[in-house]
């Protein structure tokens, strides 16, 4: 079971009036591996809500006709997790948000790399993400975090596991060294340090991936898949 | 200390003194004048028994012959001491009239001194002067009056002994009585004044609550105070202070809460392009791209940078208009409004607008630049107002009563009649995807408004929906040196 892909495709519809901002974050989706259906306002959410069923809704809260709020109501029966979107950094709107039965709350403007990362931990938590996540040869089974390079398993620290998933859940988008380490160390990057090229580098080298994770000029590396 | 006990306090400590030191006077002027009498009384006593032994003297002389055997005490003495005492005792009412007859060396020769007594007085006095003490034994008073008096050239003394213990007992039961009276003063008085305090304070009590209950920022009630006298006067004045202050608190919470808004479309309308700005800068850093996506991401930032650059220029230019003074000129209407034309034609043909301006010349005190926004402002939301051909965009100008009306009208979508009273507040759009997708930021209207406001004239809307919308601006006509 382990080499074989078990292809899950999660479906992700977005709400947002503006349009730029809809198709920044609907080419970022697709090209995480998502599935992405858009609309500009609450009253065509309530309509494709009734037809098709959605695994995370991203929804922005100033919206023309119904607003966010209103449309979380007509939600949260549904039991889809719903992301929101917002301008407003005020905490009470957050608090507003999280208590109607957000799973999340992001504020604007963002950064495509947290976005990814919060619509993957929202995911998880209703266990709709792929157990096995692979490139090339290497398998990971998320699950029992066991990774394998050709059928045979490799052993891993567990910075260098963190680090692994962080590249194969953000293919072929430069990842930060600050980002890195702030997403697998939990901690704030100082800059002069050289432990994310360390574990970088071992990491790939373990698995064979010293041609497919690429160091990006100056700014951190980047996991190339053609696709 | 309260007020309350300080009214209380001093109203009783003012009448309580006032009526003691009255009723201290009364008795003790009362007590004075009895101890006169009683001394009158006494000295009519002294007198009598002197008139008496005189008279029995002088009779018994005539009888007998006494004054030979005065100067030898012996065989007669007995005898003449039995006329004296005959001669000195006087019935009255109240019994024998108390006395005694002595030397001047103070020795008794007849009669009796009262117990209690001694020579004391007789010493002190000389033959010419009479005089009396005042003592005080078992409890009761006794006037001792004595005076000198001459019998055959020897000198004596008649005292007589008056019991004026009544007077000292008078004196006690009026200082009993009063003190009593103090008390149930001092008593009922208390209660009256207590209420009557109460009844003066409660007003201020009220007053002062009332004042708690503003200061804590509650809902004021009215105070009721039913006097027309300075308190009632206080109460009235607090109250219309109260509805005073609490206009003004409204009106300052409903400039916070417009301030709030303006500061959360504010945010809202920020970040949206810089959330763009940003996703789309971070795609390019980040992402192998072709060269055509490259071109299409970057033309994104440009036009989200754009707006933005938009954005700033009208709350700059809504800032200063709340800040500054700005110089009023006089200029021709239909030279501004010609410019006005020339300016925006260009815009208007390129959407295939068919524009008409209708002009009548006329005197305008404006600031011509601010007065172009306007113009340029209107005619440009009346120009994005249409769709597809067959658009007609009319500026008009012409003089009516009182000043000077300029208007803009279109054939264009139209305001829906619940927006109409929102559309000149800022960041508010009617069609958002459709005004920004026109480079709108929400601020031209309330631009406009506050430049009216300068000019001290006035905008007003009216729409209808699929019709069409006319925008009237009137200007007050002024005098000749300026004023409005």
């Amino acid at each position: 079971m382990a080499a074989r892909e078990e292809r899950i495709v999660n479906r992700i519809l977005i709400v947002e009036d503006e349009k730029a901002i809809l198709e920044l974050i609907r080419m970022n989706l697709v090209d995480a591996g998502y599935v992405c259906v858009c609309v500009q306002d609450g009253a065509q959410a309530a309509d494709i809500l009734e037809k098709e069923s959605f695994d995370l809704i991203l929804l922005d809260i100033m919206l023309p006709k119904i607003s966010g709020y209103e449309l979380m109501e007509y939600i949260r029966p549904m039991n889809i997790p719903v992301i929101f979107l917002t301008a407003k950094s005020d905490v009470m709107d957050r608090v507003k948000g999280l208590k109607l039965g957000a799973e999340d709350y992001i504020v604007k403007p963002f950064e495509i790399i947290e976005l990814l990362a919060r619509i993957e931990t929202v995911l998880r938590r209703y266990n709709k993400t792929a157990r096995m996540l692979s490139v090339y040869d290497v398998t990971v089974d998320t699950f029992s975090r066991v990774v394998k390079k050709a059928g045979h398993p490799v052993s891993l620290t567990a910075k260098e596991y963190d680090i692994l998933l962080l590249f194969l859940r953000n293919k072929n988008i430069a990842l930060f060294r600050d980002r890195i380490y702030e997403s697998v160390w939990g901690e704030m990057y100082m800059g002069e340090s050289r432990t994310v090229d360390l574990h970088v580098q071992r990491m790939r080298k373990k698995l064979g991936l010293e041609s497919k994770i690429v160091p990006v000029y100056k700014i951190g590396y980047r996991l190339e898949v053609d696709e | 200390m309260k007020f309350f006990w300080k009214l209380f306090f001093s109203i009783i400590l003012v009448t309580e003194f006032f009526v003691g030191v009255s009723g201290y006077v009364l008795i003790y002027s009362s007590f004075k004048n009895s101890m006169e009498r009683e001394i009158e009384a006494a000295w009519q006593e002294n007198d009598m028994l002197c008139f008496s032994l005189n008279q029995g003297l002088a009779w018994s002389m005539e009888m007998s012959n006494i004054s030979l055997m005065w100067g030898n005490p012996g065989e007669n003495e007995k005898n003449y001491k039995e006329v004296l005492t005959k001669a000195m005792t006087i019935q009255t009412t109240d019994g024998v009239i108390p006395f005694s007859f002595s030397s001047d060396e103070g020795e008794v020769i007849c009669g009796s001194r009262k117990p209690g007594f001694d020579d004391g007085l007789i010493k002190t006095l000389s033959m010419q002067e009479r005089g009396y003490e005042i003592r005080k034994n078992d409890n009761r008073y006794t006037i001792h009056c004595a005076r000198p008096v001459t019998l055959l050239n020897e000198h004596y003394f008649i005292e007589n002994y008056r019991d004026i213990t009544e007077v000292f007992e008078n004196q006690a039961s009026y200082t009993r009585t009063f003190s009593m009276i103090m008390g149930l003063l001092f008593l009922v008085g208390g209660a009256v004044i207590f209420v009557i305090s109460y009844w003066l304070v409660r007003p201020i009590q009220q007053l002062s609550q009332a004042t708690r209950r503003l200061a804590a920022g509650n809902d004021m009630k009215p105070v009721m105070v039913n006097s027309r006298d300075e308190i009632g006067q206080l109460a009235e004045d607090f109250n219309r202070m109260a509805v005073r202050l609490s206009e003004n608190m409204e009106a300052l919470k409903d400039y916070a809460r417009r301030q709030e808004m303006f500061v959360g479309n504010f945010e809202h309308e920020l970040k949206t392009p810089l959330t763009s700005i940003i996703g789309y800068g971070d795609m390019l850093r980040s992402k192998r791209m072709t060269e055509e996506q490259t071109v299409l991401l970057a033309d994104q930032i440009v036009r989200e940078g754009k707006r933005l650059q938009v954005m700033s220029e009208k709350l700059m230019q809504l800032t200063v208009l709340k800040k500054q003074d700005f110089k009023m000129r006089r200029v021709s209407a239909k030279q501004f409004l010609t410019s006005v034309y020339d300016t925006v034609f260009p815009a208007m043909q390129e959407d295939g607008i068919r524009f008409i301006a209708k002009i009548q010349d006329g005197k305008l005190y404006i600031e011509p630049d601010l007065m172009k926004t306007v113009c340029i402002n209107l005619l440009d939301n009346a120009r994005k107002a249409i769709d597809g051909i067959g658009g007609q965009v009319i500026l008009t100008g012409k003089k009516v009563k009182g000043g000077y009306e300029i208007s803009v009208s279109d054939n264009g979508c139209g305001i829906p009649a619940e927006e109409l009273s929102k559309i000149s507040e800022a960041f508010y759009m009617v069609d958002k995807a459709r005004s920004r997708g026109r480079g709108g930021a929400g601020l031209g209207l309330a631009v406009c408004t506050a430049i009216m406001e300068v000019h001290h004239g006035n905008i007003t809307f009216e729409s209808t929906q699929g019709v069409g919308t006319c925008v009237r601006v009137f200007l007050t006509e002024v005098n000749n040196d300026g004023a409005v």
